[in-house]
């Protein structure tokens, strides 16, 4: 019995799929780079668990950050050369690339765990532009309906958001 | 939520409330504390939703990460593991020193290097277990020297939680000495070797730091 063998296992099998579908977004598919950040994250967080308190945010949150984190940094690495040795690291643009990377990511993700009624909901009305009583016609379902249903459907993404780390 | 119209929050944000019932929603908001809070919490996911395209029916952006990732992972955990194995056996090891260090001082100079010339034989001790529970297994061999006992402990460790501290201590008389202090791990296989000016034993104890006796052995 290796109960440290045992806790790696159950860490890579909650979070590594979506550390590593995360990393291969941000990474542009870079799969070499993606695998060593997820790897890095998972052994920081096996090496200090208490990181993945629930009394701490949401462990997701904390995977995802450093995740984040890493890949900026392996980034800013690759690009040090000793010619470009100068103030002029290009920091902001590579933070931001990586943050809108990291933040539809993360929507997209949060859109694929809602319900699919209240997937085809926000679909409807916002992607499509539909109005209440469009939606409703193309939905089968009365105009209140949609109203309501849109209500929770936003609560029910705000939470997905929260638990995957997003503030909001 | 008390106020029926609070559930409006959502279609009035993604703006699809037909205009009466907009505007009509609207100046309700202006004096309702609970719709204005119900869009409030809403407010950012709009501009977080024009961010991406439209979702399919399904997700399914989530991909399987290699076996690789898990391999490289759990290699990782070997290795530190064995590390920490490595510092737990030096640890033992620098114990013992501190204590030979101490027991070389009271010797004196006149001993160096004779031990190797006169060792007496070699006697085996197995120790017995005082507490019921399989916990540790240990026993010692003995060599008298011209400058006492050489003495080497060989301990294996079952089911106990965390790196407890270890004590061997032996008796003689009326002293009660304490021969070496180290520290291990469940299911780790300990040899250290202490060093004392005593030569007649009568018995030997494995003890916790705090004292509770768990094996016992005599020559």
């Amino acid at each position: 019995m290796d109960l440290d063998a045992q806790a790696m296992r159950v860490l890579h099998d909650e979070h590594a799929p979506a550390l590593w579908s995360l990393a291969l977004h941000l990474t542009s598919g870079d799969a070499a780079r993606a695998q060593d950040a997820v790897q890095e994250v998972l052994l920081r967080a096996w090496r200090h668990p208490e990181v993945l308190d629930p009394s701490r945010g949401t462990p997701r949150g904390w995977l995802v950050r450093t995740l984040r984190n890493l890949i900026i940094d392996q980034w800013r690495a690759s690009q040090v050369r000793p010619e470009v040795l100068t103030d002029a690291l290009p920091e902001i643009p590579v933070g931001d690339a990586v943050d809108a990377a990291l933040q539809s990511w993360l929507v997209s993700e949060a859109l694929s765990r809602l319900s699919d009624a209240h997937r085809g909901v926000i679909v409807e009305c916002f992607y499509r532009g539909h109005t209440v009583v469009e939606a409703a016609a193309r939905l089968g379902v009365p105009a209140g309906t949609v109203k309501s249903r849109t209500y929770y459907a936003l609560r029910a993404l705000r939470l997905i958001l929260e638990e995957m780390g997003v503030s909001s | 939520m008390n106020c029926p119209h609070h559930t409006d929050a959502g279609a009035y944000l993604l703006a699809t409330l037909p205009p009466a019932e907009r505007a009509a929603f609207q100046a309700h908001l202006s004096g309702c504390v609970e719709c204005q809070r119900a869009v409030g919490e809403l407010a950012e996911l709009p501009g977080l939703l024009s961010r991406v395209p439209e979702p399919g029916p399904t997700g399914g952006r989530i991909v399987e990460p290699p076996p690789s990732i898990l391999l490289g992972l759990l290699d990782e955990v070997a290795r530190r593991r064995s590390h920490r194995l490595l510092l737990t056996a030096c640890a033992a090891v620098l114990a013992v020193l501190a204590f030979l260090g101490v027991a070389v001082l009271a010797m004196g100079d006149d001993s160096n290097d004779s031990d190797a010339v006169a060792a007496g034989p070699t006697r085996t001790v197995a120790m017995q277990p005082v507490v019921s529970g399989d916990v540790l297994r240990a026993s010692l061999d003995l060599t008298t020297r011209p400058w006492g006992t050489e003495i080497r402990l060989h301990c294996s460790y079952y089911g106990h939680q965390g790196s407890p501290v270890y004590v061997l201590a032996g008796r003689a008389g009326a002293e009660d000495r304490e021969l070496a202090r180290w520290s291990a791990q469940t299911g780790e296989e300990v040899r250290l070797s202490a060093a004392t000016d005593v030569r007649n034993f009568e018995s030997f104890e494995i003890r916790t730091i705090s004292g509770r006796v768990l094996m016992r052995g005599g020559p």
